[in-house]
């Protein structure tokens, strides 16, 4: 039956944790997982396309595509606990960077993503998928994830939003059947095919987490002992923070950027890989209503040994954030950083106002010192 | 009046063809002048003294047409540059050279640019402006298929290994003396002097430079291929060369960018048909 309308509860996102499958393209339903608690998702495709222009013909003889079309995806979820990190291909054991498998190139770092529509009025939670008829999927191919972030504020569940960037995009009607086809191509191949391969998709489910959502209330924001060079704000964490009262934090932004390139070669519609762009940072952006202040100068920090701070933020189950009860959910720790920027705000009305900056650079894979490290209860 | 000539109202004949698929053309005429002075007066007049300077060139998206231009690269071909006017309905005029020589051939192809060939002439005789018709012929532009950086094939016994191609030039120059002599009214007369080199240049992305370049096998060091460009099936332009031997490399790596290198390779042929068979496939 036709649609009037697709909203949320018919749509899920899903991943793949290898873009190719087997040498087919096939890839089963144990190796797609579906993305929990998504709120947003959206998907782009962009052609560039030359006007070819010559002497005696006033409108361009034709538009040719030169390169490779741009398809990007976005999407946001509620925060839980790694679950989804996991799935993402991000290292969760807290040990290492959670970047190290992205970093080293390992296959997990290309994958596909797949939007399930089922039919109207019909919850796509817990959908038979090989028996419903009306299905369609929205298959993203050869993708890399370019940007995540973690955004947490007063008022707010906290999110993570994440951007990726891929070299092909399928629609595909499916009928009463599980089974469509992988949407990568193989840049490899000559002309680029994509693969003939079916992609499987599990049952799409929202449970299996340890809590439905995590809460700003439950957000606990460690900056380490050691007060900010420059003086200034007190924050959580801080020794000083024991006889000062420590700055009221509203919000945080943790952004890790994943900028690729596109690398092309002649004899190739599609860009053959698409590598990271090195260095990366990582920034920690934190915005709070003022309290005491620690004593300091600029001076100090420019005539100081450069500032290295692990900043922690740990996320608990309800009414259990301080840790007795059990671990925290969730945990980033960005290792290494240093305070870039502190801006210091008043007006008629509200508080003082500061916002802070932190950054850091994503290590290698064997660096237990620098990075962001991710660690979750799933 | 003529108003704005742009390229919609340009159009350029080689041999009594319209050559379509140019981008733009440039064609140059010089004189030398010799003042002359003379005892007891000083400067009485000057006189042209040397050969007249005339040429022209012009690219072209690399097409399907191409190699027209090359199968009679040994002719000797009138040519023109036909302009109207914009403003006018049957105003034309003509640059026409009533001889001219193909002298140089360079096909450069590169990753985000649409492939390009630039034909050179060096022309002989009479160089004239005319009044000329209008072009009534819009034909063609339909059988006009224009080849893509992603079409390029390559076979090679010495193939590229896992270093990605981003650009490639292709060239080849006909050395003609011109052999001038008294009364000649500074006209000279082509002549072809063997042999004739065909060059090919390579830029890629730096994976494995050893396998593909080898100080040690310099001396064995033949480099033979066939380029084609192929769109979505329909050959579009094919070249080789053949035994080339490489005469230059360079590596470079830089903060940022990923590491490149590059090599040329040449070869020679002995007259205008073994060039042919590796310009024309």
């Amino acid at each position: 039956m036709s649609r009037n309308r697709i909203i949320y509860q018919s749509e899920a996102l899903f991943t793949s944790v290898h873009a190719t499958g087997d040498s087919a393209g096939t890839i089963p339903a144990t190796s797609v997982f579906h993305l929990k608690r998504v709120t947003e998702v959206s998907n782009n495709a962009e052609i560039a396309r030359q006007n070819v222009n010559v002497f005696g013909k006033l409108a361009a003889l034709s538009r040719e595509v030169i390169e490779e079309p741009t398809v990007s995806m976005d999407f946001k979820y509620y925060l839980a606990d790694g679950y989804n990190e996991k799935a993402l291909g991000f290292v969760t054991n807290g040990l290492v960077s959670c970047s190290s498998g992205i970093l080293a190139n390992a296959p997990e770092a290309q994958r596909n993503f797949y939007v399930l529509t089922v039919d109207e009025g019909e919850d796509a939670d817990g959908v038979n998928i090989a028996s419903v008829a009306g299905k369609a999927v929205i298959g993203v191919g050869n993708a890399f994830i370019t940007n995540y972030t973690v955004n947490g504020a007063v008022g707010e569940i906290p999110t993570a939003s994440v951007s990726i960037e891929a070299s092909n995009i399928t629609f595909a009607p499916l009928g009463d059947t599980n089974g469509f086809q992988n949407p990568a191509v193989n840049v490899s191949a000559a002309g680029s095919p994509q693969y003939e391969g079916l992609v499987l998709l599990p049952v799409a489910t929202e449970t299996g987490l340890s809590v439905q959502v995590l809460r700003p209330g439950d957000i606990v924001m460690d900056f380490g002992t050691g007060s900010l060079q420059m003086g200034g704000a007190v924050l959580d964490g801080m020794t000083s923070a024991s006889t000062k009262q420590s700055a009221h934090i509203q919000s945080f932004s943790l952004e890790l950027p994943f900028s690729r390139t596109p690398q092309k070669k002649l004899g190739s519609a599609f860009a053959f890989s698409r590598e990271l762009e090195v260095p990366i940072d990582v920034t920690l952006n934190v915005s709070a209503n003022l309290g005491d202040i620690d004593e300091g100068s600029l001076r100090d920090l420019i005539c100081a040994t450069s500032e290295s701070r692990n900043v922690t933020i740990k996320m608990y189950e309800p009414c259990d954030n301080d840790g007795t009860a059990k671990e925290p959910n969730l945990i980033f720790t960005l290792k290494g950083c240093s305070m870039d920027s502190q801006n210091m705000a008043s007006t008629i009305g509200d508080s003082k106002t500061v916002e802070l900056k932190f950054m850091s650079q994503i290590g290698g894979a064997n660096d237990t010192d620098k990075g962001l490290f991710i660690s979750g209860q799933f | 009046m003529f108003g704005r000539v742009i390229y919609d109202k340009e159009n350029v004949y080689l041999d009594g063809d319209k050559i379509i698929g140019i981008t733009d053309f440039d064609a140059k005429v010089g004189f030398v002048h010799k003042p002359l002075t003379v005892m007891g007066t000083g400067l009485i007049g000057q006189v042209i003294d040397g050969e007249i300077t005339r040429g022209f060139s012009f690219s072209r998206l690399v097409n399907n047409m191409e190699t027209g231009i090359l199968l009679k690269m040994e002719n000797e071909m009138p040519a023109s540059f036909k302009y109207e006017s914009s403003n006018e309905i049957t105003k034309a005029e003509e640059w026409v050279s009533d001889v001219s020589k193909l002298v140089s051939y360079e096909l450069n192809c590169s990753v985000g640019d649409i492939p390009t060939s630039k034909f050179s002439f060096d022309c002989y005789g009479r160089i004239k402006n005319e009044v000329s018709t209008k072009n009534t012929d819009f034909n063609g532009f339909d059988d006009f298929y224009v080849a893509r950086p992603s079409d390029l094939t390559f076979s090679g016994i010495n193939s590229f290994y896992t270093n990605r191609l981003q650009s490639l030039n292709y060239s080849f120059s006909i050395p003609y003396k011109k052999r001038n002599f008294i009364g000649s009214y500074f006209d000279p007369v082509p002549v072809l002097f063997s042999p004739i080199e065909v060059s090919l240049k390579l830029e890629f992305e730096l994976d494995d430079a050893s396998a593909a370049i080898s100080t040690d096998s310099i001396c064995e060091n033949n480099f033979s291929g066939v380029f084609s460009f192929n769109k979505c099936g329909t050959e579009i332009r094919k070249f080789k060369i053949e035994n080339a031997k490489l005469t230059d490399y360079s590596i470079a790596g830089a903060v940022g960018p990923a590491a490149t290198f590059s090599c040329t390779y040449k070869t020679y042929v002995n007259n205008i048909e073994d060039l042919k068979k590796l310009v024309v496939l």
